[in-house]
């Protein structure tokens, strides 16, 4: 690593790093406009995309960066913006529906992205022991701080009584004749899962770790869950971690300095700074991560203290973002594909979405109710049978008509028809090819949907706009396009 | 109305062939089957089969110990007992459709529940970049047969085992249908043509990412039209707890009673990483535990007793595994740590019940003092000779090309 440290030169390191300017040959246009909002958000309706074409590059990638500080709230009722009252209760379908509210609705989806990202990185399941009412609070710690520095975040999430409860920590440290005996299950996933990756860690390093990490536990198990930590269950002594000897005091409060240090010997460690910015860059730019691009970010990373917003910031603005290696690079995951969809198309209202927590669920994405501590490597992986007919059948449920009671009944097939003065049949297909899969279709399938709309049925009638005929053949369109695979690309 | 369907296809999808969305027909029964539950998260050997007045199993779960009073006995000369929630497998065992894989592993073991599963998976105990699944090399040499469908993924997401392989990942059938809800008949069919001829075409038109996605998405529907209406007529014939590993079973069931021609299924079962609370304090036959063996037991027993009833009974093979067993010593939170070694269990009537490989020698291992594992050494039984024997003795195929060596298979099947 540190030969490759000394070979970086230059403010960003690598020429794909350096930001992307737009040129005559290269223009900021509706495509990349539609990329940064698909990749730092979740898109945006047309006239969304088409007014941050006029707005710049860099005032959107700003606005992004900077979000407010605003927690979801975990209790009680809530009046959204328009008037609408979601009640929360503490279940987790409510806590999903409130999550995914925001992702629609709230100004900053960067933010909301980052949250995911974490979210799935240390993917916690609130269900184990009945810990649901800690599910807020714990997305919250991502959504505050999964910009900030990522040292504090593994700071709040170690001590975050949802993580406690959910890897064992709250009982390492337990007293048997008087002696703590550690439980290695959060030590292990810290170093392997969170901070290291697999091979470049020992069992002892675990052990050791766990020691480090004892006596930090909840006040209640299963009841007021607060944190605490407890002297009396930490392991006394130094500490042997990646061959740095940790060694504090055990009167009081002082054990708990050696998580500090445990967190600084991870962060020390090339293999950290690597782990953590590969696996962002798989997320938000591409499955193609040059070597060379990598150690650049990483360079920059440790250099700049664990940064997230820097590092985002790189990302974000760099060349290689904005080019054909990154633009539909990568598979929407479940959280992209349907709200996505919905602030392309058109919001419901608050009641219905529990029923888009129960699509993005039976797509694959099980929101505070991880199964494993790996989280989901995703990618291909969400086109993996069942979940690209549940994909297909959430397009139904969202153009559907005559069903009140669903998500469809908030579709407005006539908006877009209206407010882009769409008439012919080949005005609408390329409305939607453009907007929804970004004209990424083969002619043939583009003449496929204008015979569509120029059947009544299998005979063919050719498409004379009326509102009847419009509504019914925008909502078979559109229906079509989200159901193809180009609508998964993200 | 058919010649102006046949203008619709002409004028977009003339070149797919209309044969690529032909629903499969289900071949005659009589193939043999094999289906694999994986139980994640490492489950406790010794506490599965439990040594009950071994004082080396005594001085390592204090708390944890199972009494014999409290246990069911395997076999009159052995010194290991079932938990009491194993009645189930304790019953396929007396009536000699159980083998019981003894102190089952690896070399150099891991103690990581994912770099332990990789290995298992691709066979291979330094699979260090992931490749291919065992059952995916299996696949890819074509044993599968000239079937649309010959293996399916009764989970979640899917397994690592068919890497190499493309196989559906399906949890309930009904979801395999493509809805729609337009005001007449016929446009849905349009739609679904336009959908399913789109993705072709896409898969057959574009480049990159967005190939793989057509061609993955091209694979979803063929799947979806093959197992849709598969065995839809089945209903169990016998009682299964109701849980979720219980409702996967019952789509393998399903699909094994209507003679649908899938030889491999794989299933996932979670939950056993039990770090904390393995039992509670003052009944370790009980709790978090017990419930994961009784609900994991019989749910396997009632499958196997389903396919029997429906007359396949001799043509199913079970195989039971996990990343590794726990720790031998407790780890003073009511539960166990990461260890190594573990059990595996061959289940069905074509299997000669019975005990195979080695018990664990408990002195010899145990480290006073220190938190230790069940070892790989001269007595344990690698993992690769538990697939030989599926592959060579049940799936009649050569095991060497994938394995990757020579594993001597066990007498079980």
């Amino acid at each position: 690593m540190s030969a490759g440290v000394e070979a970086v030169v230059g403010p960003f390191g690598h020429a794909d790093l350096e930001p992307w300017r737009p040129s005559a040959t290269d223009p900021w246009d509706r495509r990349k406009a539609a990329h940064l909002l698909r990749r730092a958000g979740f898109g945006a309706a047309p006239e969304e995309i088409d007014a941050t074409v006029q707005l710049g590059v860099d005032w959107l990638i700003d606005v992004l960066l900077t979000p407010n500080n605003t927690p979801l709230p975990a209790y009680g009722i809530r009046v959204l913006a328009h008037g609408e009252i979601l009640d929360l209760t503490n279940q987790v379908m409510s806590q999903r529906a409130l999550w995914i509210w925001e992702c629609v609705h709230g100004l900053y989806p960067l933010k909301e992205k980052m949250a995911l990202f974490w979210h799935n990185h240390f993917s916690v399941g609130v269900n184990k022991g009945g810990a649901e009412n800690l599910s807020i609070a714990h997305v919250n710690i991502f959504r505050r701080q999964g910009l900030g520095s990522f040292r504090d975040l593994l700071l709040e999430v170690t001590r975050d009584p949802a993580m406690l409860l959910w890897l064992d920590n709250f009982l390492n440290g337990e007293l048997e004749n008087g002696q703590p005996q550690i439980n290695e299950n959060y030590g292990r996933e810290l170093l392997e899962l969170y901070t290291l990756g697999p091979g470049n860690y020992a069992q002892a390093d675990v052990v050791e770790a766990s020691k480090c990490l004892s006596g930090w536990g909840v006040t209640a198990a299963y009841g007021s869950n607060e944190f605490v930590y407890r002297p009396q269950h930490h392991v006394a002594g130094p500490k042997y971690v990646l061959g740095r000897t940790i060694s504090n005091g055990s009167n009081g409060t002082e054990g708990m300095r050696d998580v500090h240090d445990l967190i600084d010997t991870l962060l020390s460690q090339a293999a950290c700074a690597r782990f953590i910015v590969t696996k962002i860059w798989r997320a938000f730019v591409s499955d193609d991560a040059p070597n060379d691009v990598i150690d650049a970010l990483v360079f920059r990373f440790r250099a700049d203290g664990f940064h997230i917003r820097s590092l985002m910031s790189v990302i974000l603005r760099s060349k290689f973002f904005f080019s054909d290696r990154a633009i539909r690079h990568l598979v929407k995951t479940p959280m992209e594909l349907v709200v996505g969809a919905i602030r392309s198309l058109g919001r419901p209202s608050i009641q219905k979405y529990k029923l888009l927590a129960d699509h993005i669920d039976t797509m694959g994405l099980p929101l505070h109710r991880y199964q494993t501590p790996a989280g989901l490597a995703g990618g291909f992986d969400w086109l993996d049978g069942q979940s690209v007919l549940q994909r297909a059948n959430f397009a139904e449920q969202l153009t559907r008509k005559q069903d009140p009671y669903h998500i469809g009944a908030n579709f407005d097939s006539l908006r877009d028809v209206w407010r882009a003065n769409l008439r012919t049949a080949e005005e609408i297909v390329n409305f939607y090819v453009r907007y929804l899969v970004d004209d990424d279709l083969p002619s043939e399938v583009r003449g496929f949907l204008l015979e569509f709309m120029n059947r009544v049925d299998w005979e063919r009638r050719p498409f004379v706009f009326d509102p009847d005929r419009a509504d019914r053949k925008v909502r078979g369109l559109v229906h079509i396009l989200m159901a193809l695979p180009q609508y998964s690309i993200n | 109305m058919k010649t102006t369907r046949r203008g619709f296809l002409a004028s977009g999808a003339a070149a797919v062939s209309s044969a690529k969305l032909a629903s499969f027909t289900p071949a005659g029964g009589g193939d043999r089957v094999f289906v694999a539950i994986q139980v994640e998260g490492g489950w406790d050997y010794l506490n599965m089969l439990i040594p009950a007045d071994h004082w080396v199993y005594q001085e390592a779960r204090p708390t944890l110990r199972i009494p014999r009073a409290a246990t069911l006995p395997v076999a009159w000369n052995w010194d290991w007992y079932w938990h009491p929630s194993l009645a189930p497998f304790s019953s396929l065992y007396d009536r000699g459709d159980l083998a019981i894989i003894e102190n089952v592993g690896y070399p150099t073991p891991d103690l990581s529940h994912f770099e332990s599963i990789k290995k298992w998976h691709a066979a291979d105990p330094s699979a260090g970049s992931f490749r291919q699944g065992w059952l995916g090399r299996y696949l890819g040499l074509g044993h599968g047969g000239p079937v649309q469908v010959p293996a399916i993924d009764i989970e979640p997401y899917a397994s690592p085992v068919f890497a190499g392989a493309r196989v559906p990942v399906i949890l309930d059938p009904e979801s395999l249908r493509l809805n729609f809800d337009w005001s007449s008949s016929e446009d849905s069919a349009v739609g679904r043509l336009a959908i399913e001829v789109g993705t072709q075409f896409s898969e057959m038109a574009t480049t990159g990412n967005t190939r793989i996605a057509a061609a993955l998405t091209a694979d979803a529907h063929r799947f979806a039209n093959a197992l849709r209406d598969a065995g839809s007529g089945y209903s169990p014939r016998t009682s299964y707890p109701g849980t979720a590993l219980a409702s996967q079973l019952k789509l393998a069931a399903r699909y094994i009673s209507s003679n649908t021609p899938i030889k491999l299924y794989h299933l996932k079962t979670s939950g056993f990483d039990t770090h904390s609370v393995q039992a509670p304090r003052n009944d370790p036959t009980a709790g978090q535990f017990a419930t994961l063996l009784r609900d994991l037991s019989l749910a396997v027993k009632a499958f196997l007793d389903d396919v029997i009833n429906w007359g396949r009974g001799s043509d199913v093979v079970v195989m039971l595994y996990s990343e590794f067993g726990r720790r031998v010593t407790e780890n003073g939170a009511l539960g166990t740590d990461h260890g190594h070694g573990g059990v595996a269990f061959l289940a069905g009537q074509p299997v000669s019940g019975g005990r195979y490989g080695q018990t664990p020698d408990l002195a010899g291992i145990r480290r006073p003092g220190e938190s230790y594992y069940i070892p790989f050494d001269a007595r344990s039984t690698d993992f690769r000779q538990v697939y030989a024997t599926v592959l060579e003795r049940w799936l009649q195929v050569p095991s060497g090309p994938i394995l990757g060596g020579t594993f001597a298979p066990l007498n079980a099947l």
